[in-house]
């Protein structure tokens, strides 16, 4: 199962370039929280299937946008199954999500909150 | 709602982010910010209706996927607000397809589509479509400064010769040789100065005039004709003919006539007919055309594939040509949904035993992707704009087959005419 990011630095780098230390740690901060609170409503497992395709698909796209390829491609099997998954394999693919994210989690703020909030100060 | 206050000295106006995920719009709304926007966010097809209708932007952003409902209603929307102006760059993370058909749909309603970035976002797009200043559009195509053309006028001008014709040609793909040329009416009018054919000839169609501009035209372009086919035999002077000429039973006498006087072939004539005007009587369309070709005359289905009843038309009348319209043709090199259209339509006009034309053949890529796909000639700015009567003559002059144009070799020809253009 999920235990290793790949994450790209060179993704990364460049939103770090344009946006500052400052605000890339606002956005990656937003990043997680956001996910987060997908994650806990997918987690109740109320939400009809387009929604549950639309959370993954943002997931997916957000994800992206900071390098995390292991979480945006496990949202994206989770995205490209959602209308159609048999309850129990949706289930499984949501808990999936769920450990992709606490690992990346665990990556950006051990690996990317850290040394950036140190080079805001 | 957020609002991002701008972060710069220099000041872009107003950004509307229309965007329901919270770390895009963050990132679009920081990203604005740096380069000195005051960005908007709107999270819904509702709040973004409501800040459009209501307060003033100089930039949009546009996510297509909001929720239950989607970005395009929205573009809609601007065009009935007339915010044609409005640059809008468009997210999505859907696939290419359906970004392709965005853009044709942002093309219908005239508005200024400035890019479609893909998700995951690439920041460094986002910025360099952000800065980007907006087009600007000439003045004649703003219905404002459209002036008023009556009936008298247009007579008038039919009477005063202020009609003229400018030729494009066309060139056979295979051999690179002009084999022939399309002749396009132009107005000059003294007080408008030159006045466009998308403003003149739908007043023409609307005054019932268009017999007499299609007269005139024929008559101009024959004459002109009869020159360049004693220089270079076998080529062939293409005319536009209106639906509503087709409704005219005098047509093939009429251009009988012409043929005539400047001792023209038949053959060495093409009349293309535009549905620009659906065929109402296809009757009459038959019986005109079948006696233009019964003379020799060819006749080119033009525009093919952009109007009503272009299949209709193609089995019903006797074309010997088929012109693919420039929207399939001059992106099929780009876009594998053009090519698609493309090559069904060569496919098509071989098996009526048709020649094909592709018109709107920019760049020596798209020439190359016709080649391949086996269209016989065609026409476009890769080869030469409409030019004047003089200018088409010297063209023909120094025209070289096996120096220009031909892929690959196909930049000295853009050059050349390009030097024309101007002289």
């Amino acid at each position: 199962m999920t235990k290793t990011v790949s994450f790209d630095e060179s993704v990364f780098c460049e939103l770090g370039d344009e946006l500052g230390a400052e605000d890339t740690a606002m956005v990656l901060n937003t990043f997680l929280a956001d996910t987060a609170n997908r994650l806990l409503r997918l987690e109740a497992g109320g939400e009809v299937r387009s929604a549950i395709r639309r959370e993954a698909h943002s997931i997916k796209s957000s994800a992206a946008t900071f390098g995390f390829g292991t979480l945006s491609q496990v949202a994206r099997d989770l995205e490209a199954g959602a209308e159609a998954m048999p309850q129990a394999a949706l289930r499984e693919s949501v808990q999936e999500l769920r450990r992709a994210f606490e690992a990346t989690r665990t990556f950006a703020q051990d690996k990317l909150l850290n040394p950036l909030s140190g080079a805001a100060a | 709602m957020r609002a991002i206050q701008h972060r710069t000295e220099q000041l872009r106006g107003r950004l509307l982010v229309v965007e329901d995920d919270l770390v895009q719009q963050t990132i679009i709304g920081t990203i604005g910010a740096k380069l000195g926007y005051d960005s908007v966010v709107a999270s819904t097809v509702e709040s973004a209706s409501n800040l459009l209708r209501t307060e003033k932007f100089d930039m949009m952003t546009l996510d297509l996927s909001l929720g239950e409902r989607d970005g395009v209603e929205l573009l809609r929307l601007i065009s009935g607000l007339k915010l044609n102006a409005l640059p809008i760059v468009v997210i999505s993370g859907y696939e290419e397809r359906i970004l392709n058909t965005i853009k044709r749909v942002a093309a219908t309603f005239d508005l200024s589509l400035i890019n479609c970035l893909s998700k995951p976002l690439n920041i460094d797009k986002l910025r360099v479509a952000l800065v980007k200043p907006a087009f600007h559009r000439p003045i004649a195509d703003c219905e404002a400064a459209r002036p008023a053309i009556g009936r008298d006028r247009i007579v008038a001008a039919l009477e005063q010769k202020e009609f003229f014709v400018e030729l494009q040609p066309k060139i056979d793909l295979r051999t690179n040789e002009i084999c022939g040329a399309e002749a396009l009416a132009r107005w000059l009018a003294p007080e408008f100065g030159i006045v466009s054919p998308e403003i003149f000839v739908p007043l023409i169609e609307q005054f019932g005039l268009m017999p007499a501009l299609t007269h005139l035209v024929c008559d101009t372009a024959v004459a002109i004709g009869s020159r360049l086919i004693r220089q270079s035999p076998g080529f062939t002077i293409a005319v536009n003919v209106s639906g509503s000429d087709l409704g005219d039973l005098t047509l093939p006498e009429r251009i009988d006539g012409i043929l005539r006087e400047h001792d023209v072939r038949p053959e060495s004539l093409v009349v293309e007919v535009t549905e620009s005007i659906a065929m109402s009587d296809v009757g009459r369309a038959m019986d005109v055309m079948s006696r233009l070709r019964l003379r020799g005359v060819g006749a080119a289905i033009d525009d093919f594939g952009t109007g009503f009843s272009s299949l209709a038309a193609l089995a019903k009348l006797p074309f010997n040509e088929l012109k693919i319209d420039k929207t399939f043709a001059g992106n099929c090199d780009t876009d594998q949904d053009m090519m698609k259209v493309v090559e069904a339509s060569i496919a098509l006009a071989k098996a009526f035993g048709m020649k094909t034309v592709a018109e709107g053949i920019d760049h020596s890529s798209t020439l190359k992707a016709l080649l391949d796909a086996g269209c016989d000639s065609g026409q476009g700015h890769l080869f030469a704009p409409s030019l004047r009567t003089r200018q088409f003559a010297s063209l023909m002059k120094q025209w070289d087959p096996g120096a220009a144009g031909r892929y690959p070799a196909a930049a000295p020809s853009r050059r050349r005419t390009a030097a024309l253009a101007c002289g």
